[in-house]
């Protein structure tokens, strides 16, 4: 059980022009489960590397338990790493991988034996000691990588991607094995992924990294639906975006004058409006005149593409009540207030 | 693979052993004829007296084998020990002037071994390392380095890292890495590459007679000496024993020579 803590970590590698992570602060508590989520190349990576220890940071800190490990090579800091690629060492049999970590700490025999049957007990492997690694399927193999990681019984454990080799129904049932390890062991877990539903299914909490920074950090559902700046909610794949002018809860854009729940500062601002807040017919509040452009169904939703006024607005809606709506047709909409988030205009956070 | 692939590669390999192999013919039967004159197409007697010298005190052959051996063996320990780091370097780093690194380790090969040699007697001797085993072994360093550094150099390029940062995150120290992870990964190439070496050093003659003085007496030279005094016999038998240690490590090595060393040097990807 180990709380983690960075403060301001940076790496900029020789002759990068970029800093690969730039001043990564994060705090991630004991026994919790941290999704690092980002996009491929925004330097999710770099941070979990930095925090195992195998490259040095340009500056900031790692804290394990408000202590700094910076000066730890990474065999002793105890942060063990599942990568993308399982790994396995190809000259080792499985049991011999799963308890690589106990016989380079010089445990006796009879205790690494033990540990590796309950280990591959715990990741349904117990048949396929004996195996080599490259007899074994991708997802057996990436549960070796995990049990292996595991045996060590780590402070941290670090899962670099390890789900995206899988196929989809491997993904899944992968993901519930390594939430419910987690859970059971009780492990401070970090998760890269830059897949958003797998991140927030996974994780207690969000730390969405753009471009070597940490642009949001928090639950979920503060992400999906109160993005810090505009790069997270376009992140998230919203497309509504409204620009206009905020005056005393009113936000007045080219969609007319709308009520807003959630007013800050007056003044020029952004409205992000999430496509299933979008509601078909007249409300008592925020009702708006649109026509249909588009409508594709998608199974559990159909997407719809409204024309009001000269704003194209995206909207996810249950399949039922669209079906009986024709292209061209002309409807009411409207929008709750409480769903309307305005941010500052540009790319800068609400914060800043 | 086809049929006609097939057929084609059995006859590629019959012939290439045919090249290889036919040369030994008469060195065979020299080596037991009593007499082999033209136009006899075979001798017309037998006798196993040049084995018998071959094998005995008198000949030095025995003596001159270990001394061989021991000279190509410790050419290939001190060009692993110096090798391995600069492959690792070499195939694993980008750095400026890496190019010319590359091209100054092959200068040995590309110029001629008596022109070093020359140059490398003169040092040799101020430092008292003529007519000795070591200068030998010093002077064989010269041609066989590059061949090991190359050939591990490539063995490190196709070798995967991460396979290193796993093992280091899971608590294997530097040293424990090196022997329990990337020794076994890289195994093949390394036994590759000291086969090269050994057979280099082995087949060495210029860079022994001139470093040795005639007084390191390895095989070759002393191939050399029996084929210009005209005893065919003799040669065939010596040539024989001389080529011995190149078809043994071959064969033993031969599953580390499959033609895929990219595959060997990076297992694990399945």
């Amino acid at each position: 059980m180990t709380d983690l803590t960075l403060t301001n970590l940076t790496k900029q590698y020789p002759g990068a022009a970029q800093p690969a992570l730039h001043d990564l602060t994060l705090a991630a508590k004991s026994g919790s489960m941290i999704a690092l989520l980002g996009p491929s190349g925004c330097g999710k990576t770099t941070a979990m590397k930095l925090i195992a220890g195998l490259i040095e940071p340009t500056s900031g800190e790692v804290l394990f338990d408000g202590r700094s490990v910076l000066h730890d090579p990474p065999e002793t800091r105890g942060a063990v790493m599942v990568f993308q690629n399982p790994l396995l060492f190809p000259h080792l049999d499985v049991a011999a991988n799963v308890g690589f970590g106990l016989r380079m700490r010089g445990v006796a025999r009879a205790e690494i034996d033990a540990r590796v049957a309950d280990m591959l007990a715990m990741v349904q492997l117990s048949s396929l000691g004996s195996r080599r690694p490259a007899a074994l399927s991708g997802g057996q193999q990436q549960r070796v990588a995990l049990a292996r990681a595991l045996i060590v019984r780590p402070r941290l454990l670090l899962l670099d991607e390890p789900l995206s080799n899988l196929d989809a129904h491997l993904r899944i049932e992968m993901r519930d094995l390594i939430k419910s390890l987690q859970r059971e062991t009780g492990v401070t877990t970090l998760f890269v992924t830059h897949d958003q539903a797998e991140a927030a299914i996974i994780a207690d909490e969000i730390a969405l990294i753009l471009d070597g920074r940490l642009a949001q950090f928090g639950p979920a559902q503060s992400l999906f639906q109160r993005p810090s700046s505009l790069a997270v909610a376009r992140f998230f794949g919203l497309r509504n975006v409204v620009s206009g002018d905020l005056s005393g809860g009113r936000f007045t854009s080219p969609l007319g004058a709308l009520r807003c729940g959630t007013a800050t500062g007056d003044g020029p601002s952004v409205m992000a409006l999430r496509p299933d807040a979008i509601v078909i017919g007249a409300g008592h509040e925020n009702t708006l005149s649109a026509t249909l452009s588009s409508r594709v169904y998608m199974g559990t939703r159909t997407q719809l593409w409204l024309q009001v006024g000269a704003v194209q607005l995206e909207a996810f809606v249950p399949p039922d009540q669209a079906s009986h709506l024709e292209i061209g047709a002309s409807l009411q909409i409207h929008v709750p207030s409480a769903a309307i988030w305005l941010l500052p205009p540009g790319e800068g956070h609400i914060h800043d | 693979m086809t049929r006609a692939g097939r057929r084609f590669r059995r006859v590629a390999v019959g012939a290439l052993a045919l090249w290889s192999l036919l040369p030994l013919i008469p060195l065979g039967i020299w080596s037991v004829a009593h007499g082999w004159r033209f136009p006899d197409i075979l001798p017309a007697n037998l006798t196993g007296s040049s084995w018998v010298f071959a094998l005995s005190d008198a000949s030095g052959v025995l003596g001159s084998f270990a001394v061989t051996a021991a000279i190509a063996g410790a050419t290939t320990v001190a060009a692993l020990i110096i090798g391995l780091p600069a492959a690792r370097a070499l195939g694993m780093h980008e750095f400026r002037g890496k190019l010319l690194v590359q091209t100054l380790i092959l200068i040995p090969v590309i110029v001629p071994g008596i022109a070093f040699a020359l140059g490398l007697h003169g040092v040799f001797l101020t430092l008292g390392l003529t007519n000795s085993v070591l200068g030998v072994v010093l002077v064989h360093l010269v041609p066989a380095l590059p061949y090991m550094i190359l050939i591990l150099a490539g063995v490190f390029a196709a070798h995967d890292t991460d396979f290193e940062d796993q093992a280091r995150s899971l608590g294997a120290s530097r040293a424990q890495t090196f022997w329990h992870v990337t020794l076994p990964a890289i195994m093949p190439g390394v036994v590759v590459a000291c086969l090269f070496t050994f057979l280099i050093s082995w087949s060495q003659f210029l860079l022994t007679l001139m470093i040795g003085g005639g007084r390191v007496v390895t095989m070759p030279m002393l191939l050399f000496g029996f084929a210009t005094s005209g005893r065919n016999d003799l040669t065939g038998a010596i040539a024989l024993i001389y080529i011995l240690p190149g078809l043994v490590i071959l064969l033993a090595t031969s599953r580390f020579l499959s033609g895929r060393p990219a595959a060997l040097a990076a297992p694990g990807h399945a």
